[in-house]
């Protein structure tokens, strides 16, 4: 049609034609929004998840095919997929809390069966790996574990949501997406990490230990955990770490414990990384006092009692960093930081003990490629 | 659920084309109209003119935005630190399998002893920095 005759129409008929026509819309949605307004909102709530759950997928499946290409250069067994599929499903059952007197020694129980159970799977998969890269595995997994786990909670949420088209379901499952996704994208950025043995953000405490501990003597005191004495400044410092350069945490409560039952000790230092706030800085150190130790509360727990039980003083240095620095390739920022925590460590034994305690430092963390 | 969300993504986008083309011819009959004349009809037309754009605009926008995007997770280089400790020399490589801090690596081209990895760290590139 030409621009021209539609522009003569129109402008030919009256200006109360063009109300008329505006009023109508304006009722029809107005109508629209009273009817359909809340089911118009929970389409593009429902949206939003759908967008942050695929999203999720995809890592999901990056991290299954990392471990896939891990393990295929050890073995080709063609039922490698239905292996790894199986292993990502793996599950623990919590204790009951219901009596929570002894609660920690049946997580602590529950938790070596399914560390030995798991590792004896991967084993039996990869027969001819060495010690080192089987920890690196196993982290490998239990971050494809995590990331299976939030997909298929968020895909519940998002598909409860759609069947019942609650209103708040929905919101609750949108209005957790981001925090899902940071933790998600967190997990991502560990695999190469993983998959090639770098050190990561996480392991700070270990490298503070390293660096004490390198050229001396060391032995195992507990699984996967080891000790070293050594002099400093005319004090005996006994430093406790995790066994590297394979991806471990060890057991420092356990070691922690064994020293203070055997030894008189003056004071436990523990170093380890920990969650920035927004606004603070990467590679930021701050001290305080208290067991410097994350996870599910198991080596806390007996590294407080066996402080409270020998009145020992416990002092903390963290190295701060977000989640995603912490599970990803050490950043220099963070390097920067362990120097900077060596230093304050320094310190404060001169400060808090005299010439001939004997003081322990426990270095916190992953050591995934960083040896002693 | 991808191919689904492209052909979507298409759908809305082709929609949202046509919002803006009707949106800009609207404006032009309120610039013709406001010359002839007819101001009330003028500004019923900039209105639906305006309002078309702003929507459209906005639309295009937040689409575009909220599209999928491949993760730059893997963006960044991985170097390694290593130092002689009988003679100082320091020196920084890329990160090689097998790495490891405080593990020994290659022979110092000055005094020729073993070098030790005092750091292995990342750098971030610039597209991967998030």
């Amino acid at each position: 049609m030409n621009p021209e005759m539609v522009l003569h129409q129109v402008l030919s008929s009256e200006g109360d034609r063009i109300g008329l026509i505006f009023q109508a819309i304006f009722i029809a949605l107005f109508l629209f929004s009273i009817f359909y307004g809340q089911r118009f909102q929970v389409w593009m709530m429902l949206k939003n998840v759908e967008i942050g759950l695929n999203r999720i997928k995809r890592m999901r499946d990056n991290a299954r095919q990392a471990i896939l290409d891990v393990l295929r250069r050890f073995n080709n067994d063609p039922g490698l997929e239905s292996t790894v599929d199986r292993l990502l499903e793996y599950f623990w059952i919590p204790p009951t809390s219901i009596d929570p007197f002894g609660v920690i020694g049946k997580i602590d129980h529950l938790l070596n069966v399914r560390e030995r159970r798991f590792r004896w799977e991967l084993k039996s998969i990869v027969p001819n790996i060495d010690e080192s890269r089987l920890r690196n595995l196993e982290n490998l997994v239990e971050i494809g574990i995590s990331l299976d786990q939030i997909y298929r909670i968020m895909r519940h949420y998002y598909l409860l949501g759609k069947k019942t088209m609650s209103l708040f379901l929905i919101y609750q499952a949108e209005a957790l997406m981001p925090t899902v996704l940071q933790e998600a994208e967190a997990l991502t950025d560990a695999i190469k990490s993983f998959s090639t043995g770098q050190p990561i953000g996480d392991g700070v405490g270990s490298l503070v230990a390293a660096r004490f501990m390198y050229g001396a003597e060391k032995t195992l005191i507990s699984e996967d955990t080891i000790v070293a004495e050594v002099e400093f400044e005319g004090r005996n410092l006994i430093v406790v770490k995790a066994l590297g350069p394979g991806g471990n945490v060890g057991r420092p409560g356990e070691a922690v414990e064994k020293i203070l039952n055997n030894r008189r000790v003056a004071a436990v230092i523990m170093v380890d990384a920990a969650l920035k706030l927004e606004g603070e800085e990467v590679g930021e150190v701050a001290e305080g006092v208290g067991a410097a130790i994350g996870g599910i509360g198991v080596d806390k727990f007996k590294i407080e009692e066996a402080a409270k039980k020998f009145n020992v003083p416990l002092y903390a240095v963290v190295v701060k960093e977000s989640m995603s620095d912490a599970l990803s390739t050490m950043k220099w920022e963070i390097y920067v930081g362990v120097e900077k925590a060596i230093n304050r460590i320094r310190r404060l034994i001169r400060e808090k003990t005299e010439i001939g305690d004997t003081v322990v430092l426990v270095g916190v963390g992953n050591t995934i490629g960083i040896g002693q | 659920m991808p191919m689904k969300n492209s052909m979507s993504f298409l759908i809305v986008f082709l929609l949202m084309m046509a919002l803006i083309t009707l949106s800009i011819f609207f404006l032009f009959l309120a610039v013709n109209a406001w010359s002839r004349g007819f101001e009330g009809t003028a500004i019923h037309y900039s209105i639906a003119g305006l309002m078309g754009l702003i929507v459209s605009t906005y639309t295009l926008a937040r689409m575009i935005r909220r599209k999928p995007s491949i993760s730059t997770v893997f963006n960044y280089e991985v170097q390694t630190l290593l130092q002689c400790l009988k003679c100082g020399f320091s020196n920084t490589r890329s990160f090689v399998a097998g790495d490891y801090v405080l593990g020994s690596s290659d022979k110092c081209p000055h005094c020729s002893s073993t070098m030790v990895i005092l750091a292995i760290y990342r750098v971030d590139s610039e597209k991967g920095k998030r």
